[in-house]
């Protein structure tokens, strides 16, 4: 018997194909990687293998044959043969404490979340990652038989994804757990999985840009000066940061997760005091959150568009910013219906559209494909005199930034300039 | 507009165990309804004795918590109850003041509720008997949850990216953002629950909840460490 079989599967919602004819066949025990560019349906897969399409969404029209164990995926869930980790994590908690949630572990298969200390903690209390480790953890117990793993890497550095898949790959082989992962990044999970499956994508929104209107400029004007500032809610988390950010610099904070990146981040946008020290703002901000990823307070991307353009300087005009970011197609879409990429992209464009000198990203890469992390990655290319400081536990950015600091132990250190 | 993330904060669900909740549902429902009962001397005594409860449930912090949420809630009724009154050609303050009390009581009594309930706990003693009941109860103990972490992300955002605009224009775009957000969140809250309520309905039973506090529990487990 097949751990995961799905034949001819046709998944669509108001006569738009999500999914066409796909096939797949995975044996107990396995660890497989589904992979592709954004939009491809691979979230929708896996809301079809955990029984949540069409059970709990009527809309969709589901078509083909899925079986899991041998069962329809909703006998398969009601049995707790299913375990599904998602995007985000925030929403997954019923009790909003750590320690509630962790007595439902069963012992035997107990994998205590050393990583979060005190465990008497809210859940938003924690780092995204620290919280997307807890609940994968907890998803490895009880009598799961599949696991389902939507984006891994979005939020675990790769220490902590190394720890977890060597702990999976035990259970494959021990209790042939089955794996199905979905991930946009190959190169990193492939070491770990038997094979790897590509979904082809049916659809393409976002354009590539066709007049970079603001073309980057350097100047020697500091927008943003951190001296001695220590981060942290009750104890410092960092200490003795410094960092400068000039004008139309990009600047990237790298560290592993729970470091403090987003607690600094927070600091530097004024979110939260510094504990300690001060810093020196020479300019308006634009903080883009982690999460939430939705954040939009208008229906459509034209009215959100419009909003933060009648609170900004108007050194641009709409068209441009616009055609900068390359957001044409999406502009009558609702703001809560755009995929990760697309409302990445928005939130950059709202930061040019109102005027801010500097953009603060906080883990702007989570959900993003590679097409898209490097179509992020350079947009920061086209955002004129406006410095950004990204805070990421990747180094793509490295490829475009002036400088990389990196966050180690409790201090940070300027690792290249 | 931070003192409506502190009112959503008071009513974030507990991790106390020690009651059964149904009790405390059935027991709080009728010391709500005995509020319009009572003598108004008596909703002095329940002001003090929640108070203390809720002290000892959430801590010293949300004495100021209490205090702020109740001004908040309580001088614009106050005030509306008075306009009120007056348009009507009578003033009766020791009417407004008992309707207060009253409020003020409703509101300290929710509180307790809720802190004094694990809606995990609530889940293991109610799925097997309805579990649809079960699952709407959930809803509605994980809402106040969602309300709160949703607005206070909002909030920490447009506290940044809308310093500029007016105070209407940020508190009607927080609104409306937590409004969408929170939809979503509830309808990712659904989705999860929906491929966890097995191990939650079966791990939760047998646990021979009721014992301990949770909180007990973790002071005593020095293991978990960075």
């Amino acid at each position: 018997m097949k751990a995961v079989e799905v034949r001819n599967l046709v998944v669509e919602i108001n006569g738009y194909t999500i999914i066409n004819n796909f096939n797949l066949n995975v044996n107990k025990g396995e660890i497989v990687l589904i992979t592709g560019p954004t939009g491809s349906g691979k979230t929708t897969l896996l809301k079809v293998i955990a029984g949540i399409i069409p059970y709990l969404y009527s809309k969709y029209n589901v078509e083909g044959v899925i079986r899991v164990l041998g069962l329809e995926p909703r006998q398969a869930v009601e049995k707790g043969l299913i375990a599904y980790v998602p995007q985000d994590p925030i929403a997954y908690n019923i009790s909003p404490w750590i320690i509630s949630e962790q007595n439902l572990v069963s012992p035997i298969n107990s994998y205590p979340p050393r990583f979060i200390g005190d465990l008497n903690v809210r859940v938003d209390q924690l780092s995204l990652g620290q919280l997307y480790k807890f609940i994968s953890t907890m998803a490895l117990n009880g009598n799961v038989k599949v696991l389902l793993l939507d984006e891994p890497t979005s939020h675990l550095d790769s220490e902590s994804l190394e720890n977890f898949m060597k702990h999976a790959r035990r259970l494959a082989r021990i209790q042939k757990l089955t794996i199905l992962l979905v991930d946009h990044r190959v190169k990193l999970l492939e070491s770990y999985t038997d094979y790897t499956i590509y979904m082809p994508s049916h659809r393409n929104s976002v354009q590539t840009p066709r007049q970079p209107h603001v073309p980057r400029r350097s100047g020697n004007k500091v927008l943003l000066e951190v001296v001695d500032v220590s981060v942290g809610y009750s104890r410092p988390l960092l200490d003795n940061v410094n960092l400068t950010v000039k004008e139309g610099e990009v600047v990237l904070v790298y560290g592993r997760n729970g470091v403090g990146k987003t607690t600094l981040a927070k600091t530097i946008a004024g979110i939260l005091k510094p504990l300690k020290g001060e810093v020196k703002i020479n300019g308006r901000l634009f903080y883009i959150p982690q999460s939430p990823i939705y954040w939009f307070s208008h229906r459509t991307v034209r009215e959100e568009l419009r909003f933060y353009h009648a609170i900004g300087d108007r050194r641009l005009s709409l068209e441009q910013i616009v055609e900068t970011i390359g957001i044409e197609e999406i502009l009558e879409k609702h703001t809560y219906t755009l995929s990760i990429g697309e409302a990445r992209l928005l939130s950059i464009a709202l930061a040019m559209a109102s005027g801010a000198d500097i953009i603060i990203l906080d883990e702007p890469l989570i959900g993003l494909d590679d097409y898209e992390s490097l179509r992020l990655v350079n947009t920061l290319l086209y955002t004129g005199k406006r410095s950004v400081l990204v805070f990421s536990h990747s180094k793509l950015f490295s490829r475009v930034a002036d400088k990389v600091y990196e966050i180690r132990g409790r201090k940070i250190i300027e690792a290249t300039s | 507009m931070k003192l409506l993330a502190e009112i959503f904060e008071l009513f974030i669900p507990g991790i106390h165990r020690r009651i059964n909740p149904i009790i405390v549902i059935v027991s709080t429902t009728i010391l709500s309804l005995t509020v319009f009962m009572v003598k108004p001397i008596w909703l002095l005594l329940y002001v003090a004795v929640l108070l203390v409860v809720l002290l000892k449930l959430r801590g010293l912090k949300v004495l100021f918590k209490v205090s702020k949420a109740l001004l908040v809630l309580l001088v614009p009724f106050m005030l509306l109850s008075t306009t009120f009154q007056y348009i009507m050609g009578f003033i009766d303050l020791e009417f407004t003041t008992i309707s207060s009390l009253r409020l003020m009581v409703l509101v300290l009594l929710s509180s307790t509720t809720i802190a004094l309930i694990d809606p995990l706990h609530l889940i293991a003693v109610i799925s097997s008997k309805s579990p649809n009941l079960a699952l709407a109860l959930a809803l509605v103990f994980r809402l106040a949850y969602t309300l709160y972490i949703d607005y206070t992300r909002i909030l920490e955002v447009y506290s940044v990216n809308l310093r500029r605009a007016g105070f209407i224009k940020r508190l009607t775009a927080t609104l409306t953002a937590t409004t969408y957000l929170a939809l979503t969140s509830t309808l990712s809250f659904i989705e999860y629950f929906y491929t966890r309520k097995y191990l939650i309905t079966r791990n939760t039973r047998y646990k021979g909840m009721g014992k301990e506090t949770l909180g007990s529990k973790a002071k005593g487990d020095s293991k978990h460490t960075l």
